[in-house]
C-alpha cells in the first residue's frame, strides 16, 4: 500500500526533499534477469528485469487491469504483462496489446512507471523521481586493491526504519555493551571526542585506538574507524590497522517500508585477505546489533531532536544526521 | 520548556555549560553573559549540573525574579544589541 503523502513545505525550508528523490539499492544485480522479480522500496512495489540494454525498475503494476508486471516475462526487450500480454519497452511505453482489433492504435496513456535504475557495486540503485544526488561514491578509491572489486557479503532484513539502522551504524558507544570484549572493552567504556566535518554529501568522522578482538579470541589489534555517512542511508567504515591494512565496509541501508530495512554490505580491501572467519565473525556481531535495533521504540528516528536525549559526546554526528533527516519527508513517494 | 540562563552568570561567565551543550545553543552575548537560544535548545538540561553558580533552569520553573530572562535570552536571534538593551533595562530596574 503506498504510503500516504505529506505535503512539501519550501517556504519555510521543512521537508524540503523526499527519500524518493534519493538512489536506493534494492537487490543484487545478479539476481536481475529476464525473469521479472518483485522488490519492495518506500512502500511500493517493483519489478526489475534485465533486457540487452540493461537493468530496468517499474513500478509493479498494468495500467490495464493493475496485474502485478513481475508475474509476467521478457520479450523482444519488452516486460509482458502476465494477464492480457500487454508489452512496455524499457521508457514504460506500451508498444504492442495482442486483443487490439488491427489498425486501432495504442492509447497513449498506455505506460508503465519507470523508475531512474543503475547497477553500481554489484548493486541494482532506483530512484523513484528524478534523484537531487548522485549515487553514493566510495570514500577513498587509492584504498581499493583493483584485485579486490569488492564484495557483497550481507544482505539481511531488519524489522526496523532505515534510519534506526544506519544510525546503529554510525555509533560506536553502544560497542562496550553490544559488542562486549570484541569491538569494545566494557570496562573502558568512555568514548573520546571526535571532529565531525560536516559535507555536501552528509557528515565525516574519525574515531582513534579503538580495541578489536576477534570473536573466537585469536586476534586483537587497536584500529581507527573513518566514518563517511552518505546520507540519507549509506555509510562507509574505513577501519585502519597500524600495520597499513585498510579495510572499508559499505553499509547500504534501503527503506523497503517504514519499519522494514534491506541492508547491503560490501567490502573492499588493500590487501589479501588472510582471515577466513571474516564474515562470520562480523554476522554475529550483526547479530549482536538487530536485537537490540528492532527493540527501537518508535521504529522511525522522531522527527524533532526533543523527543529523544542527546549528549554532546558520542552523538554529535547522530544529531546532525537527525537534523538532516528532518529536513526529508519520510516515505514521500509523488504519484507520476 | 527550553532552559533560561539568568542573573547569577552575569559577571561570571564560566562557559562550562557550553562544552557539554549537544547543539551548540550557548552563545556568548558580549555583555558579560551567557544565553541559551531556545530555538536551538533541546531541553537536554545537561547544561544545569556544569554551572557553578546555578545560572540555568528549565523555563517552567524560574523563581519570578528570573522572568525577564526568558526574553534577554530569546533575544539571541536579534542579535547582540537587543540583548545588551534588555540587559540594561532590566539593570536599571534592579534595586
Amino acid at each position: 500500500m503506498a504510503v500516504e503523502v505529506q505535503e512539501r513545505d519550501d517556504e519555510t525550508g521543512v521537508r524540503t526533499t523526499r527519500l524518493s528523490q534519493y538512489w536506493h539499492p534494492i537487490c543484487q544485480a545478479s539476481e536481475v534477469t529476464d525473469q521479472p522479480k518483485q522488490y519492495r522500496l518506500l512502500g511500493e512495489k517493483l519489478v526489475a528485469f534485465r533486457t540487452d540494454e540493461g537493468v530496468s525498475v517499474f513500478k509493479d503494476l498494468c495500467i490495464h487491469r493493475g496485474a502485478a508486471l513481475s508475474l509476467g516475462w521478457v520479450r523482444n526487450g519488452c516486460i509482458v504483462c502476465p494477464y492480457h500480454g500487454w508489452e512496455y519497452d524499457r521508457t514504460g511505453a506500451c508498444v504492442r496489446i495482442p486483443a487490439l482489433p488491427e489498425g486501432q492504435s495504442i492509447p497513449t496513456r498506455a505506460r508503465a512507471v519507470p523508475y531512474h535504475a543503475e547497477e553500481k557495486y554489484g548493486l541494482v540503485w532506483v530512484a523513484m523521481e528524478d534523484p537531487v544526488a548522485p549515487i553514493p561514491s566510495m570514500p577513498r578509491d587509492e584504498d581499493v586493491d583493483p584485485d579486490f572489486a569488492g564484495e557483497i557479503f550481507s544482505h539481511l532484513t531488519w524489522e526496523t526504519s532505515a534510519g534506526r539502522s544506519t544510525e546503529n551504524s554510525m555509533d560506536i558507544s553502544h560497542f562496550p555493551f553490544v559488542h562486549a570484549n570484541i569491538l569494545a572493552d566494557p570496562e573502558f567504556p568512555e568514548q573520546e571526542p571526535y571532529e565531525l566535518h560536516q559535507e555536501d554529501w552528509g557528515v565525516h568522522y574519525r574515531v582513534d585506538n579503538q580495541f578489536y578482538k576477534s570473536v573466537d579470541g585469536t586476534r586483537e589489534d587497536r584500529v581507527s574507524y573513518e566514518y563517511f555517512h552518505y546520507f540519507p542511508f549509506t555509510m562507509h567504515i574505513r577501519i585502519l590497522e597500524d600495520n597499513g591494512r585498510v579495510t572499508v565496509i559499505s553499509v547500504c541501508a534501503s527503506p523497503t517500508e517504514k519499519d522494514m530495512t534491506n541492508v547491503f554490505r560490501l567490502v573492499h580491501r588493500n590487501y589479501e585477505p588472510d582471515d577466513p572467519n571474516f564474515v562470520a565473525d562480523y554476522l554475529y556481531v550483526l547479530e549482536q546489533d538487530r536485537r537490540v535495533v528492532e527493540s527501537i521504540r518508535p521504529e522511525e528516528i522522531p522527527q524533532n531532536l526533543k523527543d529523544e536525549l542527546h549528549i554532546k559526546v558520542p552523538d554529535v554526528a547522530s544529531i546532525a544526521y537527525r537534523r538532516w533527516l528532518s529536513t526529508v519527508d519520510a516515505m514521500g513517494v509523488l504519484e507520476p | 520548556v527550553t532552559h533560561v540562563i539568568g542573573e547569577p552568570c552575569i559577571g561570571k561567565t564560566d562557559r562550562s555549560c557550553v562544552a557539554v551543550c549537544p547543539v551548540d545553543c550557548i552563545h556568548d552575548t558580549g555583555h558579560d553573559m551567557l544565553v541559551i537560544d531556545p530555538v536551538e535548545c533541546i531541553d537536554c538540561g545537561a547544561c544545569i549540573n556544569e554551572c557553578p553558580v546555578q545560572a540555568i533552569r528549565p523555563d517552567d520553573d524560574l523563581p519570578q525574579e528570573w522572568e525577564p530572562f526568558v526574553a534577554i535570552n530569546a533575544a539571541w536571534g536579534e542579535g547582540h544589541d537587543a540583548i545588551g538593551a534588555l540587559l540594561q533595562a532590566h539593570m536599571s530596574q534592579v534595586p
